[in-house]
Formats: C-alpha cells, structure tokens, sequence
C-alpha cells in the first residue's frame, strides 16, 4: 500500500509554528533543516543545469557546420567532458537528492533528516567542488578533456586541469555517500509508528534502494580515480601498461561504478513517476508490491552487466554472452514497471495538468530509450554502434527524457506544497510541449547519424551528416531555450499566485498532503500514527 | 519512534556501519591490486559488493 488514507492517520499535524532560525545569508549557510536543504540542493541542481546546458549548446554550435569554426577540438573535447560530468554529478543526482531532502521526513512523517548537520555539510561540499570543475578551464592544459570516463593512458598524460577534475569527483563522491548515509537512516529509523516498509510511498522505495546503491559504488570510483591520481604523481603504475599496469582494468572498476550510476539516476525518477500517475489517473498504483520487488531487481541487476559498455575491448566469447544476456534482462523488471504505471492509467479518471503531461512523455520517452538500450545490449550490433551519435541518442532519451522528464514533473506537483502558491499551468504546459517537442528534434536525428556512422567527441564531420546535425542544433536550442519557462513559472509561482490548499490534488494520498501549503519549518514534532 | 537517546544511538549504529561499509569498498578495490591475483582480488572486493547489496535490499523485501 503506498497511498495512506488520511483518516488513517491519528495526530502528527504541526504545532504552531516557531520558527526561530538565522534570517538572511547565515540562514542558508548554517541551516540543518530538510526544507532549506533541499531546496538549496535544486536551485543548485537547475543552475547546474544551465551551466551543463549552455556547454551543450556549445558543443552543438560547433557541430551546426562541418569543419572547425567556434572553438578549437581540444576545448571541443574539455566541453564533451565537463558537459557529462556537470550534467551527472552537478545537475542530476543533487536535484534527485533536493527531491529527497524535501520530501522523505514529510512522506514518512518525521521531523527531519536522521543527520541534520551531516545534511547541511553533504550540500555545502558541492559547490566547491563544481566551482573547482569550472575553475579547471583555466588552468595551463585547460580542463579534462578525455571524456567523463576519465580512460587512460589518456588522463594519466593530460595537465593540471584533470586533478582539478579527479578531487572534485572525489569531493561530490563523499558528498553523496553522506546523503546516502543520511536517507537510510532517516528512512530506516524516523518512520512514523505504524508505517511499515511495505506501507512506504514508492518515493522513498526507490530513494532507499538508490542510496544502498550509492554506497556501493562511490567508493569504487573514489578508489578508481584515486589509483588514477597516484599514477600521475606517486610513480604507481595500476592503470600504465608501461610499468606493468593495465589500462582495460580501469575501465572495468569505472563502469561497475558507472552502470548502476545510470539506474541510481533514473530510480528517484521512477519513484517521482509512480507518485504522479496515479494522483492524476485517481486509481491506487496498480501492483505496489511488484513495483517495489521491480526496483530492487533492477538495482541488483544492474551490478551484473558493467562490460557491455566494453563490448569493443576484447573480452572472451563467453563474456559478451553473459553480459548481452544480463543487460537484457533489466528489460523484465523495468517492464513490470512500465506495465503498473500502464495499468495505473488504465480506466481511470485522466487529467492532464503539466505534472501528468510530464509523466506521460516520461514514459513515451524512457521507452524509447530503453528499447535502443536492448539494441545496444546486442554485441555485433553493438560493435557497429560503439562511439556513434546512436549511443548518445540512447542515453539523452534515458537521462534527459526519463530522469529530467521526471523532476521536472515532480516540480510541478510538489511546487504548491513547497510554495503555497499554485504555479500557472499555462507556463507549464508551454514548457513540456517546447521540452518534448524540440527534445525529440535534437535527439532523434542522433540515431540516424549514429546509424551512418558518426562518431561522438569529434568536433569535425564529414559533409553528408550535415542536415541531421543542423536539426539537432536547431532542436537543442529550442529546448535550452524552454528551460527558461520551467524558471519564469517557478519564480512566479514563488512570487504569488492562487494559495495553494493542503491537498491541491485530490487523488494525493501521502504524508506530505496532511500538511498546510506551505509546510511549516518544522513539521511533524510529534510523529503521526498510520493505522 | 523510540525514547530521543535510543533514536540517537539508534541512528548512529546506522550510519557508523553504512559508513565503515564504504569505507571497506574504497579500501578493498585499492588494495586488491595488492594481491598476488589482481583478477581474483578485485572478483572478491566485487562479490562483496553484490553481496551486500542483496543482504542490505533482501531484508527490507518481507511483505
């Protein structure tokens, strides 16, 4: 059961509001609530957002004519990197972790997070760390340009701007192992009495299961970038094949980090979906039991089928067998998951107000995404598309289509309970068809250059990839420039507008509706019992 | 939820273990390439990690 009645639910409700906190600057700078927290974690995320954005823009100004014009290939190629990690380790899992800040104590009816001032510390670490990132353009060499993946041989021989890259992996790493430490704990010992896991909003299922994920594998990639740091300063040689290292090594313990990271991206997303389909489709989520054992399978898979995206480097037959068959896999459970949200729909009572529209092109999307995700799992055919515009397709319609999709959808559902305002669903709306449609003009022709051939991370191509690249440039400036409706409505929406009630949407059923809009700074003092 | 000490102490246990678990993974992945077979120490620092995540995931699944 992930919906609570709430005559279920006996006291809890806030007392009247002290709230004695630090005014101005110092408020944000020292505050150890969820709310503030969270709230930083978004603004955080969406300027994040923006800055990965305009590298974007760069990259596709650049890719609008063959031949070289605006920058030359090695900022090209700084700009391919900083994109990605920005994208990933600025934008999309702080805004998962502002999803959380704000919502778990409210969803599970507890007054904050476990480790309130270990919460404050986890937020206060990035911004360094990112300004540490950008900072790295600067420097003689210019920034880290060997792509996200940070592969040697080539980042053990590249400048100063890769150190700067590997401490702020390190720093944003520690930052999540803290959040992740945190909502475990929270989730794990602050329930309300009588809210058993099983009684759980999917939310905080898919948020738990993501930071059990989070503790897994940030440390193997702090352990990976670390060996990195010492085979370029101390001498070691784990990843030179000149001292007796092995560079394929570095790739394996990356992506048994990397593979999960995608789904530790994309389940806070599913568990956004899973709130918002059956608010606006007024049915129970159909199969909660099925979606939570969807989650952990997915989670658990996701460990198993790192070397597919190494299916080019030679591994033996056997190998590519297991890791095609594994990666094929996930499909199940992430169908079990499609189907329920389907199934949600189903014969229910449909509106659609820019939360469900998001949802809606979520699932269209993901889909997508994840159907040329089983093309890929395939190796003779993945051979051909190692590298090429396809794979960057495939992974802009799981990253931007299904997780960014999916916040910008929770944004909208969630903006009257954290504002008190209703947000201008004109506004909204104008931003999911301008995101949905000129998405799909950017990204869509990827897969067909990447079927003819064209590589990614080259700032030059050759004449008949011409047309395909100008309407992709043309369809990322169309949804960058969308974006900006997503901050007019939220600005407005914080400036004023129609008060929001409680529960502005009547199918909610979750912990959070029980409270005023705006919550007070310190809600559920005394917990609320769930019967 | 339990008396404010049995919640703090309760919480603590839990993150100090999170905490070590990380802390043993970051340790294990480094140190495995110390080991006479890289191959079979990193396969171990990697079933550890598998294996936690069903103990950890798996005990949570009771209906």
């Amino acid at each position: 059961m992930s919906t609570i009645p709430h005559d279920a639910i006996v006291g809890g409700l806030p007392h009247d509001e002290h709230a004695h906190h630090p005014k101005g600057i110092m408020r944000w700078i020292t505050t150890t609530n969820h709310k503030d927290i969270g709230t930083m974690y978004l603004w955080f995320s969406f300027t994040m957002f923006l800055i990965g954005g305009m590298m974007a823009l760069t990259i596709r100004s650049e890719l609008f004519h063959p031949g070289l014009q605006i920058v030359d290939p090695e900022f090209f190629n700084s700009m391919t990197t900083l994109h990605g990690l920005i994208m990933i380790f600025g934008a999309l899992m702080p805004g998962a972790v502002g999803f959380a800040n704000w919502l778990i104590p409210m969803q599970i009816g507890a007054p904050d997070m476990a480790f309130a001032r270990m919460n404050n510390w986890s937020f206060w670490l990035l911004p360094p760390a990112a300004i540490m990132l950008l900072l790295s353009l600067f420097v003689p060499g210019g920034a880290a340009s060997g792509g996200w993946t940070m592969y040697p041989p080539l980042t053990v021989q590249s400048g100063m701007g890769m150190d700067l890259t590997i401490f702020a992996v390190h720093i944003m790493g520690a930052s999540s192992i803290m959040g992740s430490i945190n909502i475990i704990t929270t989730i794990l010992n602050l329930r309300a009495p009588g809210m058993t896991l099983m009684k759980l909003p999917l939310f905080c299922w898919t948020w738990l299961i993501t930071a059990y994920l989070l503790i897994a594998v940030m440390p193997v990639l702090a352990g990976a970038v670390t060996m990195l740091l010492t085979d370029r300063h101390f001498g070691t040689s784990f990843f030179n094949a000149a001292g007796g290292g092995d560079p394929v090594l570095f790739q394996h313990v990356f992506w048994f980090f990397g593979h999960p990271e995608v789904y530790i991206i994309i389940l806070p997303a599913f568990g956004i979906i899973s709130e918002i389909i059956p608010v606006f489709s007024r049915k129970p989520l159909f199969g909660y039991a099925s979606m939570v054992y969807a989650v952990a399978a997915i989670a658990i898979l996701s460990f198993l089928v790192w070397a597919h995206h190494m299916f080019t480097t030679g591994l033996p037959a056997a190998s590519i067998l297991f890791y095609m068959y594994a990666t094929m896999l996930i499909a199940v459970p992430t169908g079990v998951k499609v189907f329920n949200w389907l199934a949600t729909m189903w014969k229910g009572s449909i509106s659609l107000e820019a939360p469900m529209l998001f949802a809606l092109g979520f699932l269209f999307l993901f889909t997508t995404g994840g159907f040329t995700g089983l093309i890929l799992a395939i190796q003779p055919i993945d051979i051909q598309f190692q590298d090429t515009y396809y794979v960057v397709a495939h992974f802009h319609y799981v990253m931007v289509a299904g997780t960014l999709f999916a916040f910008f959808g929770g944004v909208y559902y969630w903006l009257p309970k954290w504002t008190g305002h209703m947000y201008d669903e004109k506004i909204a709306d104008w931003h999911f068809w301008g995101s949905f449609i000129f998405f799909n003009v950017a990204f869509f022709p990827m897969h067909f250059l990447g079927l003819a051939g064209m590589p990614r991370r080259v700032p030059d191509y050759a004449q008949q990839f011409t047309d395909w690249n100008q309407v992709s440039t043309i369809g990322a400036f169309g949804f960058g420039l969308s974006q900006l409706l997503l901050l007019w409505a939220v600005l407005k929406c914080i400036r004023g507008g129609a008060p929001a009630p409680a529960k502005p949407w009547e199918g909610a059923m979750t912990l959070e509706w029980t409270l005023p809009s705006p919550p007070p700074y310190h809600s559920f003092e005394t917990p609320p019992v769930v019967k | 939820m339990a008396d404010p000490a049995r919640l703090k102490a309760a919480n603590r246990r839990t993150g100090l273990m999170l905490f070590a678990i990380a802390l043993l993974f970051f340790v294990g992945i480094i140190a495995s390439r110390f080991i006479d077979n890289p191959l079979v120490s990193t396969g171990v620092v990697g079933g550890a990690v598998l294996l936690y995540l069903i103990v950890a995931i798996g005990r949570h699944l009771r209906p």
